[in-house]
């Protein structure tokens, strides 16, 4: 349930068209955040809070940076000093204003470059980082290859190829290249994807070791970025259930950085674990109000559903579907995820899950591939899908969850099947 | 009790103010740069003290850029880099002795997040809750054993400058943290005002010059230069060492380089336990001023900072062909005398072997600051001539480099073959006009330096600025 790989936004902060997913689905139903658990989680950094608190200031003046360059590139349309610069800046407009059409220009701009000049670096180096923001994770890594074989030496693209082979389900290929980019230049960056790899790995404490050294090595100027780091370990602390560690982080990441989306929805969480519902449906509502996402309204549904209060909660859960955008537009399985874990409209969950997973393979995908399959009564594709999910060693608690109920259906099936009855029934139960 | 209460309350409601305000700059760095100013060598200077002639004192600043009032993440060293001044000193270009810093943060009173709960009257103070110490060691290479010597466990560093409530006497504070080891070696790190002095925001504008505005291709008119790192405080590793622990019988030149190092940290841990322990990793070092800046291309950066001094001949095509040269022809070609833009051996000699006569080290290219300590200070602290050896002065730059050098002068001229009479005279280096008076017209720092270590002004307060 962390949304730990928002590290890797964070670290590679250019390959994330922050927003709140919801917001930015709205603007731009082929847009959510890079990360999917960060979808299904709360918002990504450099969040609406921020972007409300910026674009006043820093958004007007990439307005006006962009002016310029344009300008410059209205009299030399392949000029890569100001192209790049620009798509740069577009990138950073899309982020402070959760606003993606900037983005889908840069790539434009970049493109027309490219087009003049094949092997102008620069372009290379910023197009990886926009086909990333944009989910097209296999153009990301060939242009993040194709930029490393220009420049071995350059450790940022290493760094896009890893992200992108993650979020593929590639991953030995994806740790060999955060381990290559770690012996080149180890950074904050760096750290925050080994945190995450060894999450994956099921390794939850050298995954703290590593995300705390990564917050140790974010300058104090950054307070985002502390803060992003402080949330990460409450999440870390969250999922080996020492809830005290967990809410000092969460916090601390709110001291850095008041209101950060991702300190609220976290102490909230702690709120909730220790059984403050009241208290912890304060938080979501409040949190809801600035950055609306669909995992928010999940949770502030099931809140709802919990107290038994059915007409509030099924609101909250057609909101969390509302804000998701429409099926087909879905690059990540949260949504399916979202669906099959509440019963709803399990042929579409399916469909979903199926077409997500037709792109990539990793091991959230396959779990909401396996789910989905399980409440429509697919065990048997459920049971494949769920060994998948498995496969890293990860002990995300959901999987782990997912996986057993599965299994269980299994043994019953073939249980049943020798005593000559249907035991399927069992994936009609709800979570 | 109660009153204390309040006063954190107070402090945090500040403090909840001012990271509000302070929101927007993490948005305006640059998304494609990973940065990270805490392993970021800004600076290096290296010069026999005036006031303790026997005594090399070896400054390395870290930290860019720091604004004063920069509450409530007040800027420190990190505990997880290694910071390193290496000396070599028998002209091979290797490091021969090699002083290590590691810095320690404790956390006085769990319960705040706050930098202090109150007045910090004393370097032990309980209300300030985030002190930071640091431990040096000494790594003798080659004829030593190898082994870390440790000089000093646990030393003290000042806090920040943070404002009249907080850090009511400063000075007292810092003069505190100033500490003197076992055979003569002094020590300092903290923060301090950063006294590098330069017109960035003019040079970052087209390479523009503000007293020779009138004569960039992009003309504007003539105005005086401003210094950008005015009112900017740096974080400063100083240390004053007797001249006779570091230099070798015969070679009175030594040369010098700083470094910061981080963990590489691998996904699987070797053993299955704790990471963080895998080998350090050079990611930044600085000997002579504004190679990384000036001379050094984008794209190649990261591996010049991991690659060793030693190994700098890979380098030399940069400073025999050098794009700042290029650039002067460019924008004040007009202007100028032509310059030479390949065949620069000249640079490639100063910047990367010494100065014949003066400070050469050997044939061996690497970026050190080379200093000849056999040559004794010409002035006190702050007065000696600020366009150094360019200007006869032999115990400034590039003979090391002392704190009111004006290294971006220096070096402008430089590269634009002005290297004025006295070289010219000396040595037969060029002498274009008007090249030999180029400059950025920021000439001094903002802030008088002290007359004894660690030298570097106090930081600039919080709360006194703007």
């Amino acid at each position: 349930m962390a949304a730990t790989y928002s590290s890797l936004t964070q670290a590679l902060p250019v390959i994330l068209i922050a927003a709140a997913a919801g917001a930015a689905a709205a603007l731009a139903p082929h847009l959510v955040p890079h990360d999917r658990r960060a979808a299904a989680e709360t918002t990504s950094v450099g969040s609406s809070g921020a972007g409300r608190a910026s674009s006043a200031t820093t958004a007007d003046g990439l307005r006006r940076r962009i002016g310029e360059l344009d300008a410059r590139l209205r009299d030399h349309p392949a000029d890569a000093a100001a192209a790049v610069p620009l798509a740069d800046a577009l990138l950073r407009l899309s982020r402070a204003t959760t606003d993606s059409r900037p983005v889908g220009r840069a790539e434009t701009i970049l493109k027309g470059v490219l087009e003049a000049e094949p092997a102008q670096y620069d372009a290379l180096r910023v197009l990886g980082a926009i086909y990333l923001s944009e989910h097209r994770f296999r153009d990301a890594l060939d242009a993040a290859r194709r930029a490393r074989d220009l420049r071995p030496s350059d450790a940022w693209n290493y760094g896009v190829m890893g992200d992108a082979l993650v979020e593929l389900g590639d991953y030995d290929k994806a740790f060999d290249a955060f381990d290559t980019m770690a012996a080149m230049r180890p950074s904050a960056t760096v750290y925050a994807r080994v945190a995450y790899a060894r999450e994956l790995r099921g390794d939850l404490a050298g995954a703290l070791d590593a995300m705390r050294i990564a917050g140790e090595s974010t300058p104090a100027q950054d307070a985002e970025a502390r803060a992003w780091y402080a949330a990460q370990l409450g999440e870390l602390y969250l999922r080996t259930g020492r809830l005290d560690d967990a809410a000092r982080e969460y916090r601390r990441s709110a001291f850095f950085y008041p209101e950060y989306p991702h300190a609220i929805v976290g102490l909230g969480k702690v709120k909730a674990a220790r059984g403050d519902r009241d208290g912890a449906l304060a938080l979501f509502l409040d949190q809801l109000s600035r950055t609306p996402t669909l995992d928010l309204a999940a949770r502030i549904g099931d809140l709802h559903r919990a107290r038994g209060d059915a007409p509030a909660a099924e609101r909250y859960y057609q909101l969390a579907e509302d804000l998701a955008g429409p099926a087909a537009a879905q690059t990540e399985a949260n949504l399916a995820l979202f669906l099959a874990e509440r019963g709803r409209k399990l042929p579409v969950a399916v469909a979903i899950a199926e077409a997500v997973a037709a792109k990539r393979a990793d091991i959230f995908t396959e779990d909401a591939l396996a789910w989905a399959y399980y409440k429509a009564g697919r065990i048997t594709e459920a049971a494949a899908a769920s060994q998948r999910a498995l496969r890293t060693g990860t002990r995300d608690e959901r999987i782990l969850a997912h996986a057993a109920q599965i299994a269980a259906a299994m043994q019953g099936r073939k249980a049943g099947r020798q005593e000559g009855s249907n035991s399927g029934q069992e994936g009609r139960k709800s979570e | 009790m109660k009153k204390r209460l309040l006063f954190v309350a107070a402090a945090a409601a500040l403090a909840a103010l001012m990271v509000t305000r302070g929101r927007a700059s993490s948005h305006r760095e640059a998304p494609l740069i990973s940065q990270d100013p805490m392993a970021d060598n800004t600076d290096l200077y290296a010069f026999r003290s005036p006031d303790r002639p026997d005594t090399v004192t070896i400054v390395a600043n870290y930290i860019p850029l720091e604004p004063p009032a920069s509450g409530p993440n007040f800027p420190a060293f990190d505990d997880t880099v290694l910071y390193e001044i290496h000396i070599d000193n028998d002209g091979d270009s290797k490091e021969d002795l090699t002083y290590q810093f590691r810095f320690h943060t404790e956390t006085r009173d769990p319960d705040t997040f706050l930098y202090n709960t109150g007045p910090i009257a004393s370097l032990t103070d309980p209300s300030w809750n985030r002190p930071q110490t640091y431990t040096v060691k000494l790594v003798r290479h080659g004829g030593g054993d190898g082994r870390a010597e440790v000089l000093g466990r646990d030393l003290p560093t000042p806090p920040d400058n943070i404002g009249p409530r907080s850090t009511p006497d400063y000075d007292a504070l810092a003069a505190g943290a100033v500490t003197t080891l076992a055979g003569g070696v002094t020590v300092f790190a903290g923060q301090r005002d950063d006294p590098f002095f330069v017109d960035l925001g003019s040079i970052f504008d087209l390479a523009g010059l503000r007293p020779f505005n009138p004569l960039h291709a992009i003309p504007l008119p003539a105005e005086p230069g401003r210094d950008a790192v005015a009112r900017y405080n740096t974080h400063t590793i100083a240390i004053q060492i007797p001249i006779a622990q570091i230099v070798r019988a015969g070679h009175p030149t030594i040369g010098v380089y700083a470094s910061a190092s981080r963990r590489e940290v691998r996904i699987l841990r070797p053993d299955g336990t704790t990471g963080g322990e895998g080998r350090f990793v050079e990611v930044s070092r600085l000997g002579e001023p504004l190679i990384n800046e000036a001379v050094i291309p984008l794209g190649r950066k990261d591996f010049w900072n991991r690659s060793e001094p030693e190994d700098d001949a890979q380098f030399a095509s940069f400073y025999t062909s050098p794009e700042v040269s290029r650039l002067e022809n460019l924008l004040y070609g007009s202007a100028l005398a032509k310059i030479d833009v390949v065949n620069r051996t000249d640079l490639a000699a100063i910047l990367l072997t010494g100065v014949p006569g003066l400070n050469f080290t050997g044939p061996r290219q690497a970026d050190l600051l080379r200093l000849n300590t056999s040559i004794a200070p010409s002035a006190a602290v702050g007065a000696g001539n600020r366009l150094g050896v360019l200007a006869g002065d032999l115990a400034g730059f590039p003979n090391g480099r002392r704190l009111e050098d004006d290294v971006v002068d220096i070096e402008l001229r430089a590269f634009a073959q002005g290297y004025g009479a006295f070289l010219h005279t000396l040595l037969g280096l060029p002498d274009k006009s008007p090249n030999n008076l180029l400059g950025d017209g920021v000439d001094a720092n903002d802030k008088p330096l002290l007359a004894h270590f660690p030298y570097l002004a106090s930081p600039h307060q919080g709360y006194d600025v703007p």
